[in-house]
Order: structure tokens, then C-alpha cells, then sequence
């Protein structure tokens, strides 16, 4: 993936912008609108009707939708680290995952504030153990703790995509959504030179890339742990945090997938986005969905061998029915489906059936959250406690999110234009010298 | 091994000045052409007096481990350091420190040419025959553990005349099948990667024997459109088959002590560890032997500074995904609130094996974040020298896995110590011998870089711009005539 596959070197940076500014349709605004409001409705319905539930779901679809966002930063972040040119004409779509961010930090304060209560088991009952005590029972450290790492995390992502953003701003005609107009002369101000502007935004991304890698992977460890393990008290697992933002991730390539297909249908640009750019994700998403079986499969094997109570009530209860037929469908959408699915070249590249293995991982995932949370609360239940607040809610925070991310999306260029057309774009794919920008020398 | 290519002329030392790239791959600035790369390359193959000081040593210390499994089998298991219930001992810890060398190979080789990694092309031959011989060095440690290390065939399930089966339940089955598997692909995928180096040196060998030897072993290679297209399926096909089993046989390794319930081994998160720990151990072993190698060899401009920079990125990756690992441990032992857990890993780090434990973190967690400053990335005494501290840093993560579970178990009453006695060093010795030796063998017959691939990256000269997406002054063609097959 090592190569730029675009078929139109020639275009200059004006025709790109042009040529990707098409705003986002009226109707897919509306339709964000209409989610959101239902959500809102139904979940203020729910603090009346089901307090409980209401919160629940509001905290499941919050780990849903904030584990794929963050990673989607993430994976931005990991294209400065393996200076990835494929992705240059694509990876725009993905930036746009950090608008969420914040508006999560809003949601995740009522959810450990005011919410706490309805949705954690351990504030209303005995807590096992004097170190859970400490860790869960200590309100102050754990609402510190929550806060404290997703701020680091959402102040981060932010920070990365503006360095991202600002590169195509710099020297830009202005344009887009009037509410990111401060922010885009922002921008501008102090912008330099191109050639300099690349090279120090490529070193200022590479540390920042760096630290906001440790922030995600300890930040979602440490989250995991807090927002979905601790639903259980009694259980534990060494895999759980990994599991958790692996599963996101392997989410998020699906829906940055889905996304690029309706991008490229909406902007009309088969010459920009390429079937590698298809195959490209497809193999991601293979790739990942491969990763997630593994990890999912050695925790279920070193916990079902090892059949000391502790581990397996946590798997066994998932086992059992209410829950039986949906942690089966969890690991049909996300590992068996798209795995065989994805197998050969020709599924990765024929949109419609990429699409479809796209939408089983990102539909497994939510999935995936809601038995990270239901059954440890809810136990052996008679009934599966799944209706219209978990529906409504969940397509309530789809609304917000899309409503986020068109925001972002119509603000800012869609194409990372300089680095697709500055003839400076690939000096800074070899270590060079910060001041001369020159490479180094290859050997000695 | 003194000098036996040709040293880097004045020329070559001005090109390396120029830009040297326009692209993310990393490139060779020195090399000129096809019979430079044949010709350097090639050249390497002569024995030098260093190389056979070298293969004598390695012989020596291989006699060494011989003998003392001799004496082994002749006294007993007892004259190794076994102190019950401390039953596995050094044997094992080397069995998986030899496997995890083994993972960097097809790392390298297999996952970094599906994701068109650059930096591969010049050492991927060497990781990669490093992995056969450290997945050959390993699987005599589970023999030399045996009391009687002639029935360790029994492991193999066949139907045999007492209708005995080997425990399909018991992880150290699936390690046979494993690290069998493992060796047989990874075997596979050296030699078809060396088909047509071995094609070149059939066409400059003048020793009539070896020539038919290269011939057979070429397979008739006769660089034909056809055989390249044969060989760059069959070789994507291998990198594709290759890298579940990378991330399989440390996993089914990890298993060992995962499935069991002593404190410190069950513990879900060892899989992805394991496999993240033998990867940064096989890196390691990488540098260890591949900056020695590229300065006798004079072949400083094949595995360029450019090169060990991006391979240093990937060895602090793994480093840190280890540390991690290691971090998530000390909190879930605590979490957890099982006592037996905390006293253990309390014992541990700051109680009886703190010495193995310091020096585990100090080498895997600590040395390895200087990584993070390009100047050391790109400084080849660093890299050995941290690249050493690895290795240790790697055999005493496996002896703080093996030794502190087992001497402090569930009883008080069965706490005991461990210490390796004059038999496990000499054995341990003998396997760096043993691996040495096969190396040494190797480099002499086989070219340590991919001819063939290197020349993929130098420019060709041509008469006439060539199909492929390739003009008359050998620059690939921009965009969309790439070079062929990189999409499929």
C-alpha cells in the first residue's frame, strides 16, 4: 500500500477543491436531524418511562460510537507514522470521525455524573474486594479518572486533524460551512511557505502521532475497563482493553469504507477514489476482522480452559439464553461473514458485496457493546431487554454523529489537496535533515 | 569474514549525497545495475579465514552441548537444574526463546510484503533464514527436556500398534503441530523466494558440480515472463498463507502456560503478547546478526541506514506493545483481588526474582525507548549493542514467565528456587552453536540478500521503454502503470 493510486496527477489544487466541494445533500442532513430528534425524544421519554434503560442505552451507543470515532483519528494518525501516500485522497473522509469527539466528552459527563447511577451495578451494590473499592467505589477518582483520560484523548485527536486540516487551509481560497470561518483564518495566519509549512507539519505529526498512540491505546485500556469491565465487578480479563479498542477499530475501517463508497458516488470522482483505494480497505478490513476473530477466540479459549469461576460466569452468562442468540450473531457479522466474505480480491473491489460485509462489522459492533453491558446487569433474565429505547436511542446518536460529521465535512477541504499536488509531497517520505530538508545520508 | 565484495568506490560515495528519493519505499542510492547487484552479492559467497574461524566456534560450542546432553542422558534429567515443583527449567525457557527468533523472519519476509513495506527487500533473506534455524534450534528443547528423549516421537499422532493416542487436549500437542507447520511453510517460503537468486548463481558458478547442483535446486529457472508470474502468485500466496501461522505458533505457545492455572500464566492476554514479544525478540536477533553481516560484507549500501532506521521503528513498536502488556498484568494481578495473584507478582518483581525482573524490564521496556531518537536509529554500534540487550532482555522475560510461577504456586509449603546448574549453560551455549553453525553454512552457499529484489529497485537499463510501465531511463512510470503486480 505503499503507492498513491490516483489516475489524475495532473489536476492543480483549485480543480481538486472545486471539483470535491459539493455540499452534502439536503435530505442526509435532514434525515441526521430526524434520527437525532427521535433519539432525544425517546430518551428524554425514557428518563420518565425507564430511567434505567435509557441510560443504559445512551451508554452503550456512547461506547459504540466513540470507540469507531476515536479509532478513526487513530488511524489517521497512523498514516504520519507509516508516511502512507494511498490514503491521501481518502483519508479526509476519516478526519472527519474527530467532530464527534467532543460532543461525546458532553455525553460521557451525564453519563458518569447523572447517569452513573442507572447504568453501574457497583453504585448500589457491595463491591468484592478492597482493591474494587478503591478503584470503583471512590467516586471522585473514578469520575477524575473517566474525564481525565477521554479529555486527554478528545484534546489530542482534535489537535492531530487540525495540523491535518490546516496544511489545506493554508493556501486555500476560503470556502465552506460558515461556522468553521474563525477557525479557518486561523489557519492561515502565520501559514509559510508550502515547502516549509509540509516539512514542520510532518514533524510536528510525527511526535504528536506518537503520543496520541500511547493516549489511545492506555486512554481506551483504561476506559475499557472503567465504562465496559466494570459492569462486572467479579470479572476480569488481561485482553479486555485491547479487545475492546480492536473491535472499534476493526469498525471503523468498515464504516470508513462505507463512507468512501458514498463519497465517491456523491463527489463523482472515480478518478480520485480508485478501486485500490477499495481493494486497499477491503484488505484493512479483512485484515482486522481476522485480528479481532483471534484475540476474541484466544480470550474465549484461555478463559474456557482455564474454568475457574471468576472468568467464565462472564462468558457462560452470554452463553445462555436471553443473550445466546446475539453473541452468535456477534461473532457471525463480525468474524465469520466477513472473513469468508472478504476472502477473495473480487469482494474487496465489487462495491455492493464490500458494502455488505462493511455493514455486518460495523451492525456486529453495536452488537458487540451491548453485551459488553446488558448482561452483566440484567444477569440470567427471562427476557432480552431489547427494544424501542435501545433502537431509538442508537439511531438517535447516528443522527448526532452524522450531524457532526457533516459539520466537519462542509467546513474544511475534503482531500488532503497539498499532499495529493504540492511538488513537495514526497521529500518527507525519507528522514531528512530539519533544517536543510534534505534527506540524510542513506549510509555510511 | 573479512572483505570479499567490492568495496564502495568514490562514485558510489557521491551518489549518495543526491536526493536519494521520491518515493516511500526505501531505495538504494548506491547501486548502479543488474551486474553490480550480481556482482556484490554474489561475492559474498567466497569463505573467508573469519568465516571459518567463525564456523569452528561455532562447531566448538555446539560439541560443548553435545557432550553435556550426553552426560545428561547417560546421569538422568537430575543433573539438570530441576528443583521441584520447579520442573520446567532452562530447556524450556530456550525452547521459547528460539521460537520467538523465529517469528521475525516471516514477519519481515511475509506481513511487510503484503503491506509493500520497503525497507524488507534487503533483509528479509537474512530474518528469514534465521527463522528456519531458530525454529530448528527450538525444537530440540522439548527433546532435550525428555527423560527419555528417543520416544519423543510418540508426540506424532499416529495410530500405532497400542492404539495410543497423544492428548489432543494438552497444548503441548498443539505446539508439535504448530511449530511443525511452521517450519515447513517458512522452509517453503525461503526457497521459493531463492529460486532465482539460486538461478543467478547457477549462471556464474564454474565448478561443475555446484553448477548442477544450483541447476536442480533453481528448478530450471530461465527468467521467463511466464515463471515470474508463477513465482509472484505462488510467493503472495505463501506471504498471505505464512502470516496467520506467525501470529498461530507463539499463540499456541503462550497456550503452554495460559491454559494452565499457576499464578502469572493464566492470564487471557498472552496470546497477542507472546506474538508481539517474539516479533520484537526476532528483531533483535535480527540486528544481532545483520550489522555485523552488512559491514564484513561490505554491503553497507544494500541495508541502508534508511533500512535499520524503519526496522528500529518497528522493534520500538513491538517494545511497547510488550511494555503494555506487561503494564496490563501488574494492574489486573492487583484488580483482580486474588491474593495468590498479588503475592505472586510481588515476588515477582520486588520478592525473590527481582533481579530477572529488572533485568527483563530494564532490556524490553526501558533500553528500547531510546528508539525514539532518530540519531540512535540510525547509529549501527547502538543498535547492536541494544539489539544484545534485547536478546537477553527476551530470555529473561521467558525465565520470569517459567521459573517465578512455578516456585511460588498455590502452597506455601511447596515455594522453592531455582538454579541452573553447569548442564543448562552448556546445552544453552550448544544452541547458539548449533543455530551459528547453520547460519555460517547458509550465508556461504545462498546470497543474504534477495538478488532478485534488489534489482526490482535499481533502475534497468534498457534500449527501448519497456512494457511495464518502465521509459528508457529506467524510472518507473508515474501513477497508474505501476510496477506489474503490485495490485493483484
Amino acid at each position: 500500500m505503499s503507492s498513491l493510486h490516483t489516475h489524475a496527477p495532473h489536476l492543480t489544487r483549485e480543480e481538486i477543491l472545486a471539483g470535491t466541494s459539493k455540499p452534502v445533500a439536503a435530505w442526509i442532513r435532514t434525515a441526521c436531524l430526524v434520527l437525532s430528534a427521535i433519539g432525544l425524544l425517546a430518551f428524554v421519554a425514557g428518563l420518565f418511562l425507564a430511567p434505567d434503560r435509557a441510560w443504559q442505552s445512551l451508554h452503550f451507543n456512547w461506547l459504540m460510537f466513540t470507540t469507531v470515532s476515536s479509532a478513526g483519528v487513530m488511524f489517521v494518525a497512523v498514516q504520519r507514522i507509516t508516511t502512507a501516500r494511498w490514503s491521501r485522497t481518502v483519508i479526509r473522509f476519516l478526519e472527519g470521525y474527530v467532530a464527534w469527539l467532543p460532543v461525546a466528552f458532553v455525553i460521557l459527563l451525564l453519563l458518569v455524573s447523572v447517569g452513573k447511577g442507572h447504568i453501574f451495578p457497583w453504585t448500589h451494590e457491595p463491591i468484592p474486594g478492597p482493591e474494587k473499592q478503591l478503584y470503583l467505589g471512590n467516586t471522585l477518582f473514578f469520575t477524575l479518572r473517566v474525564l481525565g483520560v477521554y479529555a486527554i484523548l478528545t484534546a489530542l485527536s482534535v489537535w492531530y486533524i487540525y495540523t491535518c486540516v490546516r496544511l489545506d487551509v493554508g493556501h486555500s481560497p476560503e470556502g465552506g460551512a460558515k461556522w468553521a470561518r474563525s477557525l479557518r483564518e486561523r489557519m492561515r495566519r502565520g501559514f509559510r511557505d508550502e515547502r516549509r509549512e509540509i516539512h514542520s507539519t510532518h514533524s510536528l505529526q510525527g511526535k504528536l502521532a506518537v503520543v496520541l498512540g500511547f493516549a489511545f491505546v492506555f486512554g481506551w485500556i483504561v476506559l475499557a475497563w472503567d465504562l465496559s469491565m466494570s459492569l462486572d465487578p467479579h470479572f476480569f480479563s488481561t485482553m479486555y482493553g485491547w479487545w475492546v479498542f480492536m473491535s472499534g477499530w476493526v469498525a471503523m475501517l468498515a464504516s470508513f469504507t462505507l463512507l468512501t463508497m458514498a463519497w465517491r458516488r456523491h463527489l463523482r470522482r472515480d478518478d480520485l477514489i480508485t478501486e485500490h483505494h477499495f481493494h486497499d480497505l477491503g484488505k484493512l478490513c479483512f485484515a482486522f476482522t481476522a485480528f479481532w476473530g483471534y484475540i476474541t477466540f484466544g480470550q474465549y479459549l484461555v478463559i474456557w480452559y482455564g474454568n475457574i469461576s471468576e472468568e467464565t460466569h462472564w462468558m457462560r452468562l452470554r452463553l445462555m439464553d436471553p443473550w445466546k442468540g446475539l453473541t452468535l450473531s456477534v461473532v457471525a457479522l463480525m468474524f465469520v461473514l466477513p472473513f469468508f466474505g472478504l476472502l477473495s480480491r473480487a469482494a474487496k473491489v465489487y462495491l455492493p458485496t464490500m458494502a455488505l460485509f462493511a455493514t455486518c462489522t460495523v451492525v456486529g459492533l453495536w452488537l458487540h457493546r451491548y453485551l459488553e453491558i446488558y448482561p452483566s446487569i440484567y444477569g440470567a433474565a427471562a427476557n432480552l431487554p431489547f427494544g424501542v429505547w435501545e433502537l431509538a436511542i442508537g439511531l438517535g446518536c447516528l443522527g448526532l454523529w452524522g450531524l457532526c460529521y457533516i459539520a466537519f465535512m462542509d467546513a474544511f477541504p475534503r482531500m488532503r489537496v497539498t499532499l495529493i499536488t504540492s511538488p513537495y509531497r514526497d521529500e518527507v517520505q525519507v528522514p531528512v535533515d530539519p533544517k536543510t530538508m534534505e534527506p540524510l545520508p542513506a549510509h555510511e | 569474514m573479512a572483505a570479499s565484495a567490492k568495496p564502495v568506490d568514490a562514485r558510489d560515495i557521491e551518489v549518495l549525497h543526491r536526493p536519494n528519493i521520491a518515493s516511500a519505499d526505501v531505495q538504494l542510492p548506491a547501486v548502479r545495475d543488474y551486474e553490480q547487484v550480481d556482482r556484490e552479492i554474489s561475492a559474498t559467497l567466497s569463505p573467508t579465514a573469519a568465516w571459518y574461524i567463525g564456523l569452528f566456534t561455532a562447531v566448538g560450542f555446539l560439541l560443548i552441548g553435545i557432550a553435556a546432553w550426553m552426560y545428561q542422558i547417560y546421569s538422568g534429567l537430575g543433573v539438570a537444574g530441576y528443583n521441584p515443583p520447579v520442573m520446567w527449567g532452562v530447556y524450556i525457557i530456550t525452547f521459547v526463546f528460539w521460537v520467538g527468533i523465529g517469528h521475525a523472519g516471516t514477519l519481515i519476509s511475509a506481513i511487510l510484503y503484503l503491506f509493500r513495506a520497503g525497507f524488507r527487500t534487503t533483509i528479509y533473506r537474512c530474518a528469514e533464514a534465521m527463522t528456519v534455524f531458530a525454529v530448528m534450534t527450538a525444537g530440540l528443547f522439548p527433546i532435550l527436556h525428555l527423560g527419555r528423549p528417543w520416544k519423543f516421537f510418540w508426540l506424532i499422532p499416529y495410530p500405532n500398534w497400542r492404539y495410543i493416542w497423544p492428548n489432543f487436549k494438552s497444548p503441548l500437542v498443539w505446539d508439535v503441530f504448530a511449530i511443525l507447520t511452521y517450519l515447513t511453510v517458512s522452509t517453503t517460503f525461503l526457497y521459493i523466494g531463492l529460486i532465482p537468486d539460486i538461478a543467478v548463481l547457477r549462471d556464474r558458478e564454474r565448478n561443475p558440480i555446484r553448477r548442477r547442483i544450483y541447476g536442480v535446486l533453481s528448478l530450471g529457472w530461465r527468467n521467463s515472463d511466464r515463471e515470474w508470474r508463477h513465482f509472484a502468485r505462488a510467493y503472495l500466496f505463501l506471504a498471505a498463507f505464512s502470516t496467520p501461522l506467525v501470529l498461530s505458533v507463539h499463540s499456541v505457545v503462550s497456550f503452554d502456560f495460559a491454559m494452565g492455572l499457576p499464578p502469572g500464566w493464566h492470564t487471557t492476554i498472552f496470546p497477542p503478547y507472546f506474538v508481539a514479544g517474539a516479533i520484537f525478540s526476532g528483531i533483535g536477533m535480527v540486528f544481532t546478526i545483520i550489522i555485523p553481516l552488512r559491514k564484513w560484507f561490505r554491503l553497507q549500501h544494500y541495508v541502508t541506514l534508511n533500512h535499520l532506521d524503519a526496522a528500529a521503528k518497528l522493534c520500538l513498536f513491538t517494545s511497547l506493545v510488550v511494555g503494555c502488556a506487561y503494564m496490563v498484568e501488574w494492574f489486573i494481578a492487583w484488580y483482580s483481588g486474588l491474593q495468590v495473584e498479588q503475592d505472586y507478582f510481588w515476588n515477582r518483581i520486588f520478592g525473590q526474582w527481582w533481579w530477572a525482573s529488572a533485568i527483563l524490564y530494564t532490556c524490553n521496556m526501558v533500553l528500547p525507548l531510546s528508539l525514539f531518537s532518530q540519531k540512535l536509529r540510525r547509529n549501527t554500534t547502538w543498535l547492536f549493542i541494544l539489539s544484545i540487550f534485547i536478546n537477553i532482555g527476551m530470555w529473561f522475560e521467558r525465565f520470569v514467565i517459567v521459573i517465578p510461577s512455578l516456585s511460588h504456586e498455590f502452597e506455601p509449603w511447596q515455594w522453592s528456587g531455582y538454579r541452573p546448574t553447569w548442564v543448562d549453560y552448556a546445552i544453552l551455549a550448544g544452541s547458539f552453536g548449533w543455530f551459528s553453525m547453520w547460519f555460517l553454512l547458509f550465508i556461504k552457499q545462498f546470497p543474504v540478500i534477495a538478488i532478485a529484489e534488489v534489482k526490482e529497485i535499481v533502475k534497468p537499463r534498457l534500449k527501448k521503454p519497456h512494457d511495464h510501465g518502465i521509459d528508457v531511463a529506467g524510472q518507473h512510470l508515474a501513477f497508474e502503470r505501476e510496477t506489474p503486480g503490485e495490485h493483484e
